[in-house]
C-alpha cells in the first residue's frame, strides 16, 4: 500500500450484486468486472483519493486512508450521515468496525464529493497506530434537541432561549425573566427558578449564594382582575366575634 | 381600610402555622389563620405514615392524626381558621389581602406569621413535559387525598425521605414501583425508610439519573443512565425502564413570595433549601413579621411545629401577653426540643446551618 497519499480502501466482503463504485470512479481505479457479484479491487496507482466512490457506495464500505501525511500522522476519511456534523478542528472519538472507541482524532476537513448529494465525508487526523482500524466516529450528541428542552413550563421558555439570554449578559434571575419571561407565568417561577439559577451558575462564575431570588409581584398567585377589584370596600368582618360566629357556622 | 385590626394573622395552616396560632391564642392573642386549601394541616394531611421523634414530638403518630390534634387544640383556644382562603398580597402597614372564591378582603394585623411552607423542585430532561411526569408531592396528594393512583408502574427520582416515603405509599396504594434512582452514590433519606421499600424488592439505581421520558403522548418508559463525577449522564450506558409515571422527589424550596413582598430580608442556605427569608432566634424576620416551618428553611413537620410555637410565643411576648414566670424559660424549653430534633447524622448539619444563618445576620 502506498503510505503517503490518500487512497480508497474498500471493506466489501460479500459477493453481493453491486458495482456503483466501479462505475462512479472517474479514473477507472476500481474494478469489479463482468460478474456484478465480484468483489471490488482498487488500483492504488490510479486512485486519486477524490472520495466520489465513498459517497456513492450504498454500503458505506469505502474509506480513504493515508498512513503518513508527512508529520507522522495518518488521515482517515469516511462517510458520515448523521446530524449534527462535526466542525473542522473538532476533537472526535474514532471507532472501529464494531463501533468501539479507538482514541481521539482531529477533524481536518469536511467534504461533499457529489454535488446535490448530502453525504458528507469527514477527514480525521489520527495516530498511525490506530489508523488501520478506524472506520467511523462516535455520533455527536444533538445539542439542539437538548436546547429545545423546556425550562419554564408556564411560559414555554426553552433552555436555548435562556442560554442566549445568559450569553447576552443576563446574570440574574430578574434579568433572564425580563428578556425571556421565564418565571412570569402561572406558577410565578416556583418550578423554574432553581433550574434557571443553576444555569446561570454553570455559565458564569457566579455562585448560587450570590444570586438574589427573582423579585416577586403581587398577586403571588393568579387571581382574576374582578377579584382583585373587589377588595377595597369589602370589610372581611365587622368585629372578631361576628367572624368567629361565621366560621363556626361553616365548620358545622 | 375599614377592617378591624386583629392581633395575629397566620398564613398557612400547616404544623408551623397551627403551632404558632395555638401558642399565641393560649396566651390570649386573637388569632386568625388563613389557608388556601379546603382542609387544614398543610403537608400533614397527606402523611399517612408514623412520624419519628420522641413522645414530646408526638412520635409514632401518623401525620394526619397530628394535624387533627393540632386543629382540635387550635379550636379549643379560640383560633379562627379560614379555609379556601388565599393570601395574595402583603402591603404596607401589615395589610394582607386574601381572597375567598372571587371575593377579596384586606386584613390588617398587628403581627403576621408567615408559615407558607415550600414548593417542590423539578428537573428538566427530554420529555419532562409529558403527562405522567409529576412531582412526588403531587403523586402523594393523588393517592392520599384524592384516592387515585397516578399510574401503575412508577419510577421514582430521588432517594431523600420524600422519595422513599412516597414510593412506599404508592405501593400501599396498589401501584408498582419499578425503581428508585438518585444521582448521588448513596441513599439520601433515612435507612429505615429505604429498607421499607428494599423489603419490597424495589431496585435502587444509585449514581443514576433520568435522561428521557419516553413515549409519544404519554410516558411509556424512561431512559436512565449512570452519571460521571460531574453528575453528567453517561448516555451511552443508558438503559430502558418500563414505567407509566415518573415522580420527581428532588427537594423543596421555601415558598417565599409573600415574605419578599412583605419586605423580609432574604438569605441563602443550601442545606435548608436555597433562598429563604432571614430570621432571628425567635423566628422574627422583620418588624411585626415572623416566619416558621419550611418557608424558614426546609426541615420536617416536627421542627416546623416547634418553630411555629417559638413564633407564637414571641408574638404573645411582644404583645405583652407572656406571663412573668414564662419569660425566658419558655424559649429555652422550645429551643431544647428543637435542638433534640436537630441532632444526629442529618440534624446536626441543619442545626449548624440555622445557627450560622442567625449569626450571619441578614445579608440581603
Ligand atoms: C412527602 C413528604 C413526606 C414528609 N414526611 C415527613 C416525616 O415523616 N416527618 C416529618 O417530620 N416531616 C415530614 N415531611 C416534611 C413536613 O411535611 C414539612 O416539613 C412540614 O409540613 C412543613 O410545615 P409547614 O407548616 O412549614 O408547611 P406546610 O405543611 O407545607 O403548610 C403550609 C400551608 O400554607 C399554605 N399556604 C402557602 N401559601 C399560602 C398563601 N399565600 N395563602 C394561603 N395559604 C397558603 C399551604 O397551602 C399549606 O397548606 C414530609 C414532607 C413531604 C413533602
Ligand atoms: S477515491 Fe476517487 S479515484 Fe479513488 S477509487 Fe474512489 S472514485 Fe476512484
Ligand atoms: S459500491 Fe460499495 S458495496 Fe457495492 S461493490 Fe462497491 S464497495 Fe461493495
Amino acid at each position: 500500500m502506498i503510505a503517503n497519499k490518500l487512497i480508497a480502501d474498500i471493506h466489501c466482503i460479500e459477493p453481493i450484486p453491486c458495482n456503483p463504485c466501479e462505475t462512479s470512479c472517474p479514473f477507472g481505479a476500481i474494478t469489479i468486472g463482468s460478474d456484478i457479484t465480484n468483489l471490488p479491487v482498487v488500483h492504488e496507482d490510479l486512485c486519486r483519493g477524490c472520495g466520489i466512490c465513498l459517497a456513492v457506495c450504498p454500503g458505506l464500505a469505502i474509506r480513504l486512508l493515508q498512513m503518513d501525511n508527512g508529520n507522522n500522522r495518518a488521515i482517515v476519511a469516511f462517510p458520515y450521515e448523521y446530524h449534527p456534523l462535526p466542525q473542522k478542528g473538532d476533537l472526535v472519538t474514532v471507532v472501529n468496525m464494531e463501533g468501539l472507541p479507538l482514541g481521539q482524532g482531529t477533524v481536518t476537513r469536511l467534504q461533499k464529493p457529489i454535488k446535490n448529494d448530502p453525504t458528507q465525508l469527514v477527514f480525521v487526523e489520527v495516530d498511525p497506530s490506530i489508523a488501520q482500524e478506524v472506520r467511523s466516529m462516535e455520533r455527536l450528541k444533538d445539542n439542539d434537541l437538548e436546547e429545545e428542552l423546556i425550562i419554564c413550563r408556564c411560559e414555554e421558555v426553552t433552555r436555548k432561549e435562556i442560554l442566549n439570554a445568559i450569553q447576552k449578559g443576563d446574570h440574574s434571575l430578574d434579568a433572564v425573566k425580563r428578556r425571556t419571561r421565564a418565571g412570569m407565568g402561572l406558577c410565578q417561577g416556583k418550578s423554574c427558578s432553581k433550574l434557571v439559577s443553576r444555569m446561570i451558575c454553570e455559565q458564569t462564575n457566579i455562585t448560587p449564594d450570590q444570586l438574589a431570588p427573582a423579585s416577586k409581584r403581587q398577586p403571588v398567585n393568579p387571581i382574576s382582575l374582578k377579584t382583585m377589584a373587589s377588595t377595597s370596600d369589602k370589610p372581611l368582618f365587622r368585629d372578631l366575634d361576628a367572624l368567629a360566629r361565621e366560621l363556626d357556622n361553616e365548620v358545622k | 381600610m375599614n377592617d378591624s385590626k386583629i392581633d395575629l394573622l397566620v398564613i398557612g395552616a400547616g404544623p408551623a402555622g397551627l403551632g404558632a396560632a395555638i401558642e399565641a391564642a393560649k396566651r390570649g392573642v386573637k388569632v386568625l389563620v388563613v389557608d388556601e386549601n379546603a382542609k387544614p394541616g398543610g403537608q400533614l394531611f397527606k402523611q399517612i405514615h408514623k412520624f419519628f421523634g420522641s413522645k414530646e414530638h408526638m412520635a409514632g403518630t401518623r401525620g394526619f392524626t397530628i394535624g387533627e390534634m393540632l386543629l382540635e387544640q387550635a379550636r379549643e383556644y379560640g383560633v379562627m381558621v379560614m379555609l379556601n382562603t388565599l393570601a395574595w398580597g402583603f402591603f404596607a402597614n401589615n395589610v394582607v389581602v386574601v381572597k375567598q372564591h372571587d371575593q377579596s378582603y384586606s386584613i390588617q394585623a398587628k403581627k403576621v406569621v408567615l408559615a407558607t411552607g415550600a414548593t417542590e423542585n423539578t428537573l428538566s430532561f427530554k420529555g419532562c413535559t409529558k403527562p405522567g411526569v409529576m412531582t412526588a408531592g403531587a403523586a402523594q396528594t393523588l393517592i392520599n387525598l384524592s384516592r387515585v393512583t397516578p399510574g401503575e408502574k412508577i419510577l421514582m427520582v430521588g432517594t431523600g425521605n420524600v422519595g422513599l416515603i412516597v414510593s412506599y405509599q404508592l405501593m400501599q396504594a396498589g401501584a408498582q414501583v419499578v425503581g428508585i434512582l438518585d444521582a448521588a452514590p448513596v441513599v439520601g433519606g433515612y435507612d429505615v425508610h429505604a429498607n421499607k421499600i428494599r423489603k419490597a424488592h424495589v431496585p435502587f439505581y444509585l449514581g443514576h439519573t433520568v435522561v428521557e421520558a419516553l413515549g409519544k403522548e404519554e410516558v411509556i418508559g424512561a431512559s436512565i443512565a449512570p452519571v460521571d463525577c460531574n453528575f453528567k449522564p453517561l448516555e451511552k450506558e443508558g438503559f430502558f425502564v418500563e414505567c407509566d409515571t415518573i415522580c420527581l422527589a428532588v427537594g423543596l424550596s421555601p415558598r417565599l413570595d409573600l415574605a419578599l413582598n412583605a419586605g423580609c430580608p432574604s438569605t441563602y442556605e443550601p442545606l435548608l433549601g436555597g433562598s429563604m427569608p432571614w430570621h432571628d432566634q425567635r423566628m422574627r424576620s422583620m418588624e411585626d413579621v415572623y416566619v416558621a416551618g419550611d418557608v424558614a428553611g426546609i426541615e420536617e413537620a416536627s421542627t416546623a411545629l416547634e418553630e411555629g410555637k417559638l413564633a407564637g410565643v414571641a408574638v404573645a411576648d411582644e404583645l405583652g401577653l407572656l406571663a412573668k414566670e414564662e419569660q425566658g424559660v419558655i424559649y429555652e424549653e422550645i429551643q431544647s426540643r428543637l435542638d433534640k430534633l436537630r441532632s444526629g447524622l442529618y440534624g446536626d448539619k441543619r442545626r449548624q446551618a440555622k445557627l450560622d444563618l442567625i449569626e450571619r445576620g441578614c445579608t440581603r
